[in-house]
């Protein structure tokens, strides 16, 4: 019996000692692991001597910021930022520190240019006391590969692209080159309209166009489908040094856009995912349908041409088109020059649901006056039908002047009217829209279009 | 018996092999990832040597959320703003007391870890925190990106942050005197936010912040006091009533009292060590001493006279008004044309709200010097310095009251004299702008001039009282 303890306990001396060989969950120490996480990101960023092209997204507008940083051994990291000009072409230095908070966080630990997003004062970065853009100067390390890394922001969990930068990269970082490679981007989009790429997805074929907007950093995207329902994305985007970083990929028709490159002053790609490039291409007219744009409360509701008003000269049908409406504006504008008058603007709007009115202002001596008249009309399938031709709207100057507005009156009425887009031949016309005559396609009124 | 002494050993050893077990599970500090920085760059060493060696005070300035409220977004400081704070705090803070109090004050009392951030931390009514203490221990300083050293006003800000926030720290060593937050008891008020000097200062407040708890009065006395400096806290002073200016000098003296007592530092010695960093160091200017301002003495009836003498050479040398003269003129031709001429005037300030305007005028037909009395009352606003004079009737019954009332001074007087004093606001301020502060002769002509129209004015050889 004796024995027998002796035994059990000798037994119970061997279970205590298998304790000693238990296998770690993971492979080593937490401690062990904590530290070999830090290094893994210090070592990384550190790793890249021509540093990273960095990319953040901001909570408040979604807008993206870009940058460039080198992080250095002594735990300084120098950066330029596409937060404004001085920003992009003056570096700055500060410190950052890698520290275990939970997980491997990359804190930029003194002010930098990636402190205006984050700080809390409005008057620093336009955002909203106390959380300005609502951004952050701490991030966790989620992932990398050989040449980026992925970590996230520690509040408002945005994500923070970096990608190694070359050496030719870094150099025009340094050499000043950001500033003009943002202006250069900005100005492709500000010179070229009716922006799209094609793209073919589930066997049809879109046009996705697209709005870069340099003040909100975000670029939105938009395509119709055949069942004229429209697909459409809003992300933000940082600039790099040769065109732009979406700080999301745009995930559209089962694509993944991840950047826009610009590959001279009048070629920009986008990039997907995978790497395939897509040109940019414009369209002579708008990509939407002028119905769904064209209405008395949608974007536009009215066609106007116009001249100047000081000096004074007569309104002028836009350059680049052939319509044969040229020959009947050209006789109203003679007609009232004829007495000394001189037509400004000639315009065509959509009042109300039912109402539309022609307006003609006009110069008298140096006083301004209004000839108008007014029509119902009726909108359907873009065809716009005008009955109920009231002639003196809101004064008596329509019928004063009715000899001058002679046969322009009988153009009005010889609808019905088609509205469309006009394609000038011009390159970067503004954009025009026209009220073709049913029965004879190539006589049209046409001008810009506004919001009235 | 020798078998239990076995089973002892056995039993042993189990539990030393148990003990071992455990060992394994233990972390080696030596490889944990410490919350350290690479601490040798110039701005580090300097650190080193004028806090950590000195005081033994850490200086955390690289961004930790961990030290402060941790759902507030604060930015970080910027690298080239933690040497000029830190050089604030030695010129400001950490030199004054050691002069008065002696390094052991130092050694045992400054703040032992202070936090700076670069932007203030924000309330949820938009107001900011510039600073707090914690437990006598940890000082955390906000909105130092906005410091600028060249601008003595933005230093007396943040430095009075400072000496607030000391006096915490003081105060969580040795407590508030208790019959402090008697002297203004039930006006203290959490909500401070919008309330002006004004509000506060009838109730014996030297800040709207202060009026929120008498730990936060009790600091912002100190503070004012100290880094705000002897002029301003004098014109606060003169600007409360007797309830506030009571509660004010109440509290000023419990504080004196608890710094003299408790740490043996001189209240006012604290204040002439820090009012001479803030004006040799950081160009500091104290507000105008609103006590010696004209517009002060003449609303506390502290004026005698003003003398307008049109033949005076002052008025040659530093300038007269045209639109003045023309009503002085017009006023002599009208008088004249009756047979009398109008000399000079004397403004005789004979309360704080009664004025008598004299007339020295003489009668070219019999040589006869005569004056004409005329009353006035007035009313000047001790900062502004707007003035309105009303006509005070009924009029005087003196020898001289009677001549302004006869039909050869009357006249020209209502016509011009009275109109031009009572249709008009004017501003109370020493005149003429040429003899500006630092001249000899500043403080010694004063004058009104129109509200507003800055060349429309008249002004004299002053007297006070």
């Amino acid at each position: 019996m004796r024995t027998n303890l002796i035994y059990i306990l000798i037994a119970f001396l061997f279970v205590a000692c298998q304790k000693e060989a238990t296998e770690y969950v993971f492979d080593k120490k937490p401690e062990e692991r904590m530290a070999e996480r830090n290094q893994e990101l210090r070592s990384k960023l550190v790793s890249s001597a021509d540093g990273w092209k960095v990319f953040i997204r901001t909570s408040a507008k979604g807008s993206g910021y870009g940058f460039y940083m080198k992080f250095n051994q002594d735990e300084t990291v120098t950066m330029y930022s596409d937060w404004n000009n001085a920003t992009a072409t003056t570096s700055k230095t500060s410190t950052y520190s890698i520290r275990f908070i939970m997980n491997t966080s990359l804190i930029f630990d003194t002010y930098n240019y990636i402190g205006i997003m984050q700080d809390p004062q409005g008057s620093v970065n336009g955002g909203t006391q106390p959380n300005g853009l609502q951004s952050d100067i701490e991030f966790e390390y989620i992932r990398s590969s050989g040449d980026s890394i992925v970590l996230r922001g520690k509040k408002y969990q945005n994500l923070m692209y970096m990608l190694k930068a070359t050496a030719s990269e870094a150099s025009e970082y340094n050499g000043g080159s950001y500033l003009n490679s943002i202006n250069s981007f900005k100005n492709y989009f500000l010179t070229k309209i009716n922006n799209y790429v094609a793209i073919s997805s589930d066997g049809a074929n879109y046009k996705m166009g697209m709005v870069f907007s340099p003040d909100t950093k975000t670029v939105s995207v938009q395509a119709q489908k055949p069942d004229k329902s429209f697909v459409s994305a809003v992300q933000g985007f940082g600039y790099s040094i040769d065109g732009a970083f979406f700080t999301n990929a745009i995930e559209i028709l089962n694509i993944k856009f991840v950047s826009a490159k610009q590959k001279d002053a009048n070629t920009m790609v986008l990039i997907d995912s995978q790497g395939k490039e897509y040109p940019v291409l414009q369209n002579p007219v708008p990509l939407a349908d002028l119905i769904d744009l064209f209405g008395s409360a949608k974007t536009y509701n009215s066609i106007y041409v116009f001249g100047s008003a000081s000096p004074v000269t007569a309104a002028t049908l836009p350059p680049g088109v052939t319509s044969d409406f040229s020959a009947e504006f050209n006789g109203l504008i003679s007609r009232f020059a004829g007495t000394s008058r001189t037509i400004d603007t000639l315009e065509f709007r959509l009042l109300n649901s039912t109402t539309a009115l022609v307006k003609i202002w006009y110069w008298s001596g140096t006083t301004h006056f209004l000839a108008d008249a007014s029509f119902n009309y009726t909108y359907v399938d873009g065809t716009i039908t005008l009955t109920n031709y009231t002639p003196a709207y809101s004064n008596a100057n329509w019928t004063t002047r009715i000899a001058q507005i002679g046969s322009f009156v009988n153009w009005l009425q010889s609808g019905p009217f088609k509205a469309d887009w006009v394609s000038s031949s011009i390159p970067g016309s503004p954009t025009l829209a026209g009220l073709y005559k049913k029965d004879q396609p190539n006589n049209f009124f046409y001008g810009r279009v506004r919001k009235q | 018996m020798r078998k239990i002494f076995i089973y002892l050993i056995l039993i042993m050893f189990s539990y030393s092999s148990c003990t071992k077990n455990e060992e394994n599970l233990n972390i080696d500090l030596n490889k944990y990832p410490l919350d350290t920085h690479q601490a040798n760059s110039e701005l580090d060493k300097w650190i080193l040597q004028n806090f950590n060696t000195p005081w033994n005070i850490n200086v955390v300035y690289r961004f930790d959320r961990y030290y402060t409220d941790i759902n507030r977004n604060i930015a970080a400081i910027d690298l080239a703003k933690v040497k000029p704070s830190l050089q604030m705090v030695v010129d400001g803070f950490t030199g004054p007391y050691t002069k008065l109090a002696g390094e052991a004050f130092g050694k045992v009392y400054f703040p032992k870890l202070w936090v700076l951030y670069g932007s203030g931390s924000y309330n949820s009514d938009g107001t900011m925190v510039l600073g707090s203490m914690s437990n006598a221990r940890m000082l955390n300083l906000y909105d130092l990106n906005n410091l600028d050293p060249n601008n003595g006003a933005s230093i007396r800000r943040r430095l009075r942050t400072v000496h607030h926030e000391f006096m915490h720290s003081l105060n969580q060593t040795v407590p508030i005197p208790l019959a402090y937050q008697s002297i203004s008891g039930a006006d203290y008020d959490p909500s401070w936010a919008g309330k002006s000097e004004d509000q506060v200062r009838p109730l014996g407040f030297v800040s709207p912040y202060s009026s929120s708890a008498y730990t936060e009065d009790f600091a912002e006395m100190l503070a004012h006091i100290v880094v705000e400096g002897p002029v301003w806290y004098n014109n606060y002073l003169l600007q409360a009533d007797q309830t506030g200016y009571d509660r004010l000098k109440a509290k000023e003296a419990i504080v004196y009292a608890y710094l003299l007592n408790n740490f043996n530092v001189d209240l006012y010695e604290l204040q002439a060590e820090v009012q001479n960093t803030l004006k040799t160091i950081y160009n500091a200017q104290d507000p105008a001493d609103l006590s010696t301002g004209f517009s002060f003495r003449l609303s506390n009836g502290l004026v005698n006279t003003i003398t307008f003498d049109p033949t005076a050479s002052h008025y040659t040398t530093y300038g007269s008004s045209a639109a003045f003269n023309t009503v002085w003129n017009n006023y002599v031709t009208r008088t004249t044309g009756l047979g009398r001429v109008p000399d000079n005037l004397i403004l005789t300030f004979t309360s704080a709200n009664t004025m008598t305007l004299r007339v020295n005028y003489h009668n070219p037909t019999s040589g006869a010097v005569l004056q004409a009395d005329y009353d006035f009352l007035y009313t000047t606003n001790a900062n502004t310095g707007v003035t309105l004079f009303i006509k005070k009737l009924p009029e005087g019954t003196t020898t001289q009251h009677s001549n302004g009332q006869t039909s050869v001074m009357l006249p020209g007087f209502n016509e011009f004299l009275l109109p031009y004093l009572t249709n008009n606001i004017f501003v109370a301020s020493y005149l003429p702008a040429t003899i500006a502060p630092g001249n000899p002769l500043y403080r010694s002509f004063a004058g009104f001039s129109v509200n507003g129209v800055s060349t429309n004015y008249f002004y004299g050889p002053v007297t006070y009282k």
